[in-house]
């Protein structure tokens, strides 16, 4: 401080010389830029030690090495959000809490599934050498509990689309990978997990999607209105077909229709709301056929495309909790081919029963739902694209209430998982 | 079934002004695998059924006057993009981009005349995605597991790439 007292006096003192030879002013000069350099050293004292008591140096910060958060077991409420046809990746995010833990890099328009041990992730996807050309890969890419890419499977194709959750299908045990492929032969990739390997592709015709059984093949649904049921003997896999169901053209089960893995238990859910509860494996068979509409004490909708009444619609819309039965559907006023609406509420019913329960107000119209299968179940709702200010986010609900808990924003995707279904 | 003479007849030409004989052979070859997935007579099946109203939300409010807006006839099962507003039209790809050998099939209705027509969704291809005009009609949409009238796959099968950059909509004919 004096040293630089000294050469700012020196400069004024040479100023001051220019200024003639006045020397009062040269003296009072000095004099006062003395005192400002005074005044600003002791205001600047007191600042770092404002009780003038004085106080020991501060303690110099320790340094740092970058690292990764160790992701913590997965709970009940962990889910997940991504696919999305736009950009890539998948979300982690904890229910309980509305924060992300982590992120698992995806190629944009992939699918993934959990390992129903909990175990791995998988995603399906597809690049080319150079972006939109050039040498095509498609992959199930296997990560691990951390995130951490452990393994890629090479895989002779995958459809790709609008990203929808049965292209890609894990079977109830965890050993079997199923990927769906159009091109333009309709056929699945079947990837054995244990070793990481193709073990076949299947050959679908007419038929098309993934519905894992527990271990020993899968359904597909085809567009003559029955279920294809696709069953490992050894090595080799045999094609048959259900009865008749339902009518493709006219009054279409969609394509995220819900299927417990463990029980083999599908509900396969038309556009107007018919559900055809079915018992999948070798032996396909519709166990119940019920209205959504007529649960709720309305009449069944009809294919008649001005017919204005409550339709189940959107994207991943509805979702299954398996301990107590009930059923999660997406709901909205529309006429016959609404059937890609947002859903404006959410039905809840008793499947048992097959009774309407509850009608479950959403913060914004929707088009994925999904459900958490602990006791204490928590409801994602994904928020419309098409929802202004509301749009991607997700609203976390309690399942049983209503309530909404939190809401995430900032956050996109097809559909949201969870582990056990 | 005259019209379907017509129809074919048009495509056929269609198909042979625009397309090498290299380009036809290899495609007619993946059409030959396809042929069990894509039924080449929607028009025919879905007469065959006991075929509702034509009629629908979309067509009550559909015009014929402005190919940029959602509302335009011939879009009635289209989903993405719309060409007319990324510097093509209503069945032109935009410079940059071109158009796919395979499409999904509508069958929409005009509001002058009130007849049905067939049309083809053609995407195009190989540009990144064009972001304006997003529209999303769902006349008779079916699932993936019934391709031929499944707007959500990329319909790019068959192109030199599969970027998805905006939709057209093809007139084919009369469908009935």
């Amino acid at each position: 401080m004096s040293r630089q007292l000294e050469a700012a006096n020196v400069k004024l003192s040479s100023l001051s010389g220019r200024l003639g030879h006045h020397r009062w002013a040269e003296s009072a000069l000095v004099r006062l830029f003395q005192l400002c350099w005074l005044w600003a050293g002791w205001t600047a004292a007191l600042a770092a030690d404002p009780a003038g008591l004085g106080s020991p140096e501060p303690a110099i910060l320790e340094t740092e090495t970058s690292d990764v958060a160790v992701l913590p077991p997965a709970g009940p409420h962990r889910v997940l959000v991504g696919s999305s046809i736009e950009t890539g990746g998948v979300r982690v995010i904890d229910g309980e809490t509305g924060n992300r833990q982590g992120e698992i890099y995806t190629a944009a328009g992939a699918n993934f599934a959990i390992d129903p041990n909990n175990a791995h992730y998988y995603v399906a996807e597809t690049y080319w050498s150079h972006g939109n050309r050039g040498k095509r890969d498609d992959l199930l890419s296997i990560y691990d509990d951390q995130l951490k890419l452990v393994a890629e499977v090479a895989l002779p194709g995958r459809l790709i689309s609008i990203p929808k959750s049965p292209t890609l299908a894990v079977s109830g045990d965890g050993r079997w990978a199923y990927v769906y492929n159009l091109q333009p032969a309709a056929s699945v990739a079947v990837v054995d997990l244990s070793v990481r390997k193709l073990a076949t592709v299947v050959e679908v015709p007419g038929c098309g999607m993934v519905y894992a059984w527990k271990s020993a093949g899968f359904s597909s649904l085809c567009a003559d209105g029955t279920a294809a049921t696709v069953t490992r003997r050894g090595d080799k896999y045999t094609v048959g077909h259900s009865e008749r169901f339902f009518d493709a053209e006219l009054d279409p089960v969609f394509e995220e229709s819900l299927v417990d893995r463990s029980a083999e238990h599908a509900f396969f859910i038309s556009y107007t709301g018919v559900v055809y509860e079915a018992q999948l494996g070798e032996h396909f068979q519709i166990l119940k056929q019920w209205s959504l509409q007529q649960a709720a004490q309305l009449a069944p909708a009809t294919t008649s495309a001005l017919e204005y009444t409550w339709r189940p619609g959107g994207a991943h819309f509805a979702a299954y909790h398996k301990a107590s039965g009930r059923l999660f559907v997406l709901m909205h006023v529309g006429t016959h081919w609404s059937h890609k609406q947002s859903g404006t509420e959410i039905w809840v019913f008793d499947t048992q029963r097959q009774r309407r329960i509850e009608r479950l107000a959403i913060p914004a119209p929707s088009d994925a739902i999904t459900v958490s299968q602990d006791a204490e179940p928590l409801l994602y709702v994904l928020t419309s694209q098409d929802a202004g200010e509301a749009a991607n986010q997700l609203a976390i609900l309690n399942a049983q209430t209503g309530e909404v808990l939190r809401t995430v924003r900032g956050i996109s995707g097809s559909f949201a998982a969870v582990k056990g279904f | 079934m005259a019209y379907l003479d017509n129809i074919s007849e048009r495509l056929a030409r269609r198909l042979a002004r625009h397309v090498s004989r290299r380009s036809f052979l290899s495609r007619f070859g993946a059409a030959l695998v396809a042929a069990p997935v894509l039924p080449l007579l929607p028009v025919v099946r879905g007469r065959a059924a006991d075929a509702p109203s034509p009629r629908s939300e979309f067509s009550e409010r559909a015009q014929s006057k402005d190919p940029a807006q959602c509302n335009y006839w011939r879009y009635c099962a289209i989903d993405g993009f719309l060409c007319s507003c990324c510097g093509g039209g209503v069945h032109t790809c935009p410079p940059g981009s071109t158009p796919s050998p395979t499409s999904w099939i509508g069958t929409c209705i005009h509001p002058e005349d009130g007849k049905q027509y067939l049309v083809s969704y053609r995407d195009c291809c190989g540009a990144a995605p064009c972001g304006q005009c997003f529209c999303r009609n769902t006349d008779r949409e079916t699932p993936i597991y019934r391709p031929q009238g499944n707007n959500d796959i990329i319909w790019c099968l068959g192109s030199t790439s599969m970027e998805y950059h905006c939709s057209t909509s093809v007139l084919v004919g009369l469908a009935e």
